[in-house]
């Protein structure tokens, strides 16, 4: 079953009357349970493509399809309730919302999508214990490390039983043990939910994960493998 | 103001702006940076000036209407005595024209003054143009020795030429333009004129108008329609042959610098009189009128300052949140200078002389702008005539250019110390972090370690500044604050700091509001000053309750948000936001919180001054004076005139349009006193009424207060008896303006001596102001008072009152009889209070806007700072209204902490305004409910405005935009 699709997707930036084309018809299928890892050179339009796959942006033409809905027929309420029900997103500088604690960060995804509190607290609980980080669970992000942040932010994004998680550089600002947690994390739960991932990566050990390797430049596809290339 | 104070001003401002000149030489790129910051971003620019305008535009306003108010009063009183310093009396009654030979002969007197002149002067019922045919009344004879009075200067003509009007003959006369325009009245007119003792009496004396003089000089003698013809002329007319009724006196110099001599000259002429066996009153007329021009002047600067300083501090909260927000979006380049190698300091002087520079347009501007809000102020005080000008007369506006410049340099020292307050705190930020876009962690403040010893001396200190002068209200009101304050910072080593805060605030509270109750009106400036900062330290006190409880306040908050199913979502973030970002909710609410206390404060003290009518017009409808004394209203006596003149047509009033009328007599009183005391800001002279049983038997007044024992009746009867007056409630008396109470000894001149009296009961109605008494006894101590000349009426039943007063006027012309609606007067008098109130309402309407702006931009500069996290936010599956909503879920938060706040300090403040002014008028204490809950909506929705632009506009960028933000 398709989970995204992208046709003829075009992205481009205005910069002071110069027109910059970060994504150049780019033609995608991405399948339920697939783990893609997206890589490429600074500036290729990887997150770009992410940002426009997942509905965080909008491409300037082209038409982009999650689970066969083209998300330009949504309006803002069903974008938003399909985000929180139906994805869920890992950032590189991990964007916890820096007042709430660890715990409160993981359920705020279930309190969007209607869950009650009690419900909500307890599989917030429950997916921080499912990454070691139960004991942290009432300490702000700032108290953190940065490995520790990002698994909070891989908790969030999985709370919600998301049918597909966006990943840009999840392991970008963390170690190597960190990042080496984090995409033993990853894996785990792709293989234990059959959830769909789509990770844009310059980390070879992230690639390695996938099933499926995009490699762009320039803003468009530059070629695309079953197996990973490093 | 004060010449010191001016000068210490000036070098402050002096001192302040040479040292930004040295700071601006020795860094000169820092300067040139700051300097071309504004030309850079002329819109940041133009918003720094508004904020910093403000301020020096409140005070320049309260400086040019307090000098406006000032100048027109002493203006008018140089318009109404001329050249007039000083006058001589016998308590209205005439006297011997000896008196002024032996006054005029006095060799001490003649070497101080440039002119002693008798007059004789009187009201006449009622003046005739038998060429125009229009009557006029209320026009005042001045008897005058035109040779004698010459160095009073001369009358100026229409066609602008000068006469001292000697040549007029006994049948000539000359008027002001004022009485010419009342009369239409040309040279040439034949005026008849009818005076009588009463109305038996009335006589018609005709005289032809020789001049007509402009209302100017001694033409506006009293800002009356007068009339002046030979001194021998007005004592045919008030059959007073050979007798005055005043000496006008002179002093060397000219109309203003004469009043400066009338302690000498009044002390000569009381010493020339020592010896005559009446009792004469020297009345240093001017000097008495230009004293209560400064104090009323003074009085009113005080009022505009204590309300005024709401406004400054709320703007001076504006301008460290411009600075702020605009030190937010320049955090990249200050990121880039401070990795450059800027430090901490230089940072401090880039803010600084980009302020600065603004600091000095905006204090030139704002200054300009205040005259325009002096002379919004000056017309709204013109609409309410009485209320605004003691003098009665029009304001006019003025400043000079001392009230701008004082303007200018305060505005300038408010503006370059918030510019260095706010330039300090943007220092303060982590501008490397803010580079990265982390954000800063905002934990609670640790305390420092110095913190017990800072304590100890601020216990010290207080100790101290109450010890010196413990009497002194800025010891009453600092020394407890430092007091309280250092009790704290000793206290918070050992208890938790919620606790210790908590009752920290709940004093400042409790103490601010006892002092606020026992302050009485603003009679100086430091009484002013005292109750100000009393009712910022009680809005201050409860603020920092409510702030260091959110906590707990947020979860009944959110508590009782959950009931109205609201989404957890929604206040999960927003209630951690809320308590993370103290300073921000601190912030807003101390502005609101100041915003709604002093709305709740005009709002309910202008209710309060919304008398029942019905109380004030003791049954009656209308109120008639006559000229001439009239013995009953329904039969008219008046005769026709004995000489050539007209006979003047008997009234015809139709006795059953009448239900009732008592006639009462009328006096005025001087040096009048209460328990010994002189009168509270009320001069020494009174009314005084003859009553008699029919008035007590009539009147509907009720008693505030009578002596123990008697009951309402038995007081009205009390003053049959020669020791016993009643008195209307508006009587204040002593330094403290203590209200008059039954059992309290009321006295005036009377005579060779004084009169003394026992309040018998006080009225609950301030209509009729004056002393009540048997008309036996008026008989006695104002033996001019021939017979009835007030009269109260009340209309027949299917009489219109309005009617019946036209008919009255119409009727008793002859007798100059007035009539007004009781009830019309009495609206006047609330109305006038009203116009004030609205003045004060008005007023405190710019700290409204200011207050409303500020909180404008926290809320834009909290969004800015949160573009990031609403990004995330919309990223995890909040929606476009739900984020919006977050953030109004804050405002909503920090309106109502404001409102609790505002609206009970409000209400006790309103309280303690209304215990103080209730000692003259006693009015139930109300709350306009509907305005006040109008106020708190208003401010709501101002707010949920101000927060719902931003929030909506950030909402609407696409998460992956906001994410990414950098600025």
């Amino acid at each position: 079953m398709l989970m995204v699709e992208a046709h003829r997707v075009h992205k481009i930036y205005e910069l002071n009357g110069l027109k910059v084309y970060a994504l150049k018809d780019v033609n995608l299928l991405i399948e339920k349970g697939d783990m893609v890892a997206i890589m490429g050179p600074s500036g290729c339009g990887k997150t770009t493509l992410l940002n426009c796959l997942s509905g965080l942006d909008e491409p300037t033409s082209g038409i982009v399809k999650i689970e066969g809905i083209p998300l330009a027929q949504m309006n803002d309420n069903e974008l938003s309730e399909y985000r929180a029900t139906r994805m869920g997103f890992i950032f590189q500088s991990f964007n916890l919302l820096p007042v709430l604690t660890a715990l409160e960060n993981v359920e705020l995804p279930l309190l969007v999508a209607g869950i009650n509190e009690k419900e909500a607290r307890l599989r917030a609980l429950s997916m921080l214990s499912s990454v070691d980080l139960e004991e942290w669970a009432h300490h702000k992000p700032f108290e953190l490390s940065g490995g520790q942040q990002q698994q909070v932010a891989v908790a969030r994004a999985l709370i919600s039983r998301p049918a597909i998680i966006w990943a840009d550089e999840p392991t970008g600002n963390l170690d190597s043990a960190g990042a080496d947690q984090i995409t033993a994390l990853l894996k785990r739960l792709n293989k234990a939910n059959r959830q769909t991932f789509v990770i844009v990566t310059h980390d070879p050990s992230v690639a390695k994960i996938a099933d499926r390797l995009i490699s762009m430049k320039d803003g468009a596809i530059l070629s695309e493998s079953a197996a990973p290339i490093v | 103001m004060y010449l010191p104070m001016y000068l210490a001003l000036l070098g402050c401002a002096v001192t302040v702006l040479l040292l930004f000149a040295a700071l601006a030489v020795t860094n000169k790129s820092i300067f040139t940076m700051g300097v071309r910051n504004i030309i850079r971003r002329p819109k940041s620019a133009a918003i720094i000036v508004g904020a910093l305008l403000v301020s020096t535009a409140i005070i320049s306003g309260s400086l040019v209407a307090s000098s406006s108010l000032g100048y027109s009063v002493v203006k008018a009183t140089y318009d109404a005595l001329g050249n007039v310093d000083e006058t001589v009396a016998l308590n209205g009654q005439p006297f011997n024209y000896s008196v002024y030979q032996h006054v005029a002969a006095d060799s001490a007197l003649t070497n101080n003054t440039d002119g002693i002149s008798p007059s004789l002067y009187g009201g006449v019922p009622s003046v005739d143009d038998v060429t125009s045919g229009i009557t006029s009344t209320g026009v005042t004879l001045v008897g005058l020795n035109f040779t004698l009075d010459a160095p009073f200067g001369d009358f100026v003509l229409l066609n602008g030429t000068h006469t001292n009007a000697s040549d007029l003959t006994s049948s000539q006369v000359l008027i002001n333009d004022k009485l010419a325009q009342d009369l239409d009245a040309h040279t040439g007119d034949r005026l008849v004129v009818y005076y009588g003792e009463n109305a038996s009496s009335v006589k018609a004396y005709t005289f032809s108008v020789k001049y007509i003089a402009q209302n100017e000089g001694k033409a506006q003698y009293e800002l009356n329609e007068n009339l002046f013809m030979q001194l021998s002329a007005a004592q045919a007319v008030f059959q007073h042959e050979g007798q005055i009724n005043e000496i006008r006196v002179s002093n060397l110099g000219d109309v203003e610098s004469g009043a400066a001599k009338s302690g000498n000259v009044s002390a000569l002429l009381t010493q020339a009189l020592s010896g005559s066996s009446q009792r004469f009153d020297v009345n240093p007329v001017k000097q008495d009128m230009l004293a209560a021009a400064d104090a009323s002047g003074a009085q009113f600067l005080n009022l505009l300052v204590a309300l005024g300083t709401f406004s400054v501090i709320t703007s001076a909260m504006l301008i460290v949140n411009v600075f702020v927000t605009l030190s937010e979006q320049r955090r990249s380049e200050l990121g880039l200078a401070r990795a450059l190698g800027m430090k901490r300091r230089h940072v401090i002087f880039l803010f600084l002389f980009e302020g600065v520079t603004c600091a000095l347009l905006a204090a030139a501007i704002g200054s300009i702008l205040g005259i325009g809000i002096g002379a919004g102020l000056i017309d709204t005080l013109n609409a309410a005539t009485t209320a605004g000008s003691p003098a009665g007369a029009s304001l006019v506006l003025h400043y000079d250019l001392t009230d701008l410049l004082t303007a200018f340099l305060i505005g300038l020292l408010v503006a370059v110390a918030t510019v260095a307050f706010a330039s300090y705190r943007i220092s303060r930020l982590n501008i490397v972090r803010a580079l990265r876009n982390a954000e800063n962690s905002e934990q609670a403040p640790r305390l420092p370690r110095g913190a017990p010893v800072l304590g100890v001396g601020l216990l010290v200190f207080g100790f101290i500044v109450y010890g010196v002068s413990p009497q002194s209200l800025a010891a009453q009101v600092m020394a407890p604050t430092l007091i309280i304050f250092g009790l704290a910072l000793v206290a918070l080593r050992a208890i938790k700091r919620q606790q210790v805060l908590t009752v920290a605030g709940a004093a400042l509270v409790l103490y601010n509001a006892g002092m606020i109750f026992s302050t009485s009106g603003f009679n100086n400036f430091a009484t002013a000053v005292s109750f100000t900062v009393s009712c910022l330290l009680l809005v201050l006190g409860a603020v920092l309750v409510v702030l260091v409880n959110a906590t707990s306040l947020l979860k009944l908050f959110s508590k009782a948000l959950t009931r109205l199913k609201a989404s957890q979502a929604l206040i999960r973030p927003s209630s951690a936001y809320c308590l993370q970002k103290r300073e921000t909710l601190g912030t807003t609410v101390t502005i609101l919180s100041l915003v709604i206390f002093l709305m709740i404060v005009a709002l309910v003290t202008a209710a309060v001054y919304q008398p029942d009518i019905s109380q004030q017009t003791g049954g009656y409808d209308i109120r008639a004076t006559s000229s001439t004394p009239l013995s009953n209203l329904t039969t008219l006596e008046v005769q026709s005139p004995t000489s050539e003149s007209p006979a003047k047509p008997v009234a015809l009033l139709n006795a059953s349009d009448i239900d009732f009328y008592d006639g009462l007599f009328v006096a005025n009183a001087t040096g009048t006193s209460i328990n010994g005391q002189a009168l509270y800001q009320q001069g020494s002279e009174t009314n005084v009424y003859g009553i008699d049983a029919n008035f007590s038997e009539h009147a509907q007044y009720g008693f505030k207060d009578t002596l123990a024992d008697f009951n309402s009746s038995e007081v009205w009867n009390l003053v049959n008896n020669p020791h016993y007056v009643i008195v209307d409630s508006s009587y204040l008396y002593g330094p403290n303006g203590t209200q008059v109470s039954a059992g309290d000894t009321i006295s005036f001149n009377a005579g060779n001596g004084t009169a003394r009296f026992l309040v018998a009961g006080v009225l609950d109605e301030y209509y009729l102001h004056g002393i009540f008494m048997s008309k036996q006894q008026m008989q006695h101590y104002f033996p001019e008072v021939k017979g009835d000349t007030l009269f109260l009426i009340k209309s027949a039943s299917g009489m219109k009152p309005i009617d019946l007063s036209y008919d009255l006027e119409r009727g008793y012309k002859a007798a100059g009889l007035n009539a007004f609606l009781i009830s019309d007067e009495v609206s006047q008098m609330m109305t006038q209070s009203q116009q004030f109130f609205q003045l004060t309402a008005t007023y405190l309407g710019l700290g409204l806007i200011v207050g409303i702006a500020s909180v404008g931009v926290v809320t834009v500069r909290s969004t800015i700072e949160r573009r990031q996290e609403i990004g995330i936010m919309r990223a995890i599956g909040f929606s476009r209204g739900l984020v919006v909503k977050s953030l109004l879920f804050e405002a909503t938060f920090a309106t109502t902490l404001a409102a609790a706040v505002g609206l009970s300090a409000g209400l006790v403040v309103s309280y303690a305004i209304y215990t103080n002014l209730n000692q003259t008028v006693k009015v139930p204490f109300t709350i306009p409910i509907v305005q006040v809950i109008l106020v708190l909506v208003i401010v709501y929705l101002a707010v949920a405005i101000c927060t719902a632009i931003p929030a909506r506009n950030v909402s609407r960028i696409l998460p992956a935009e906001a994410i990414r933000y950098v600025e």
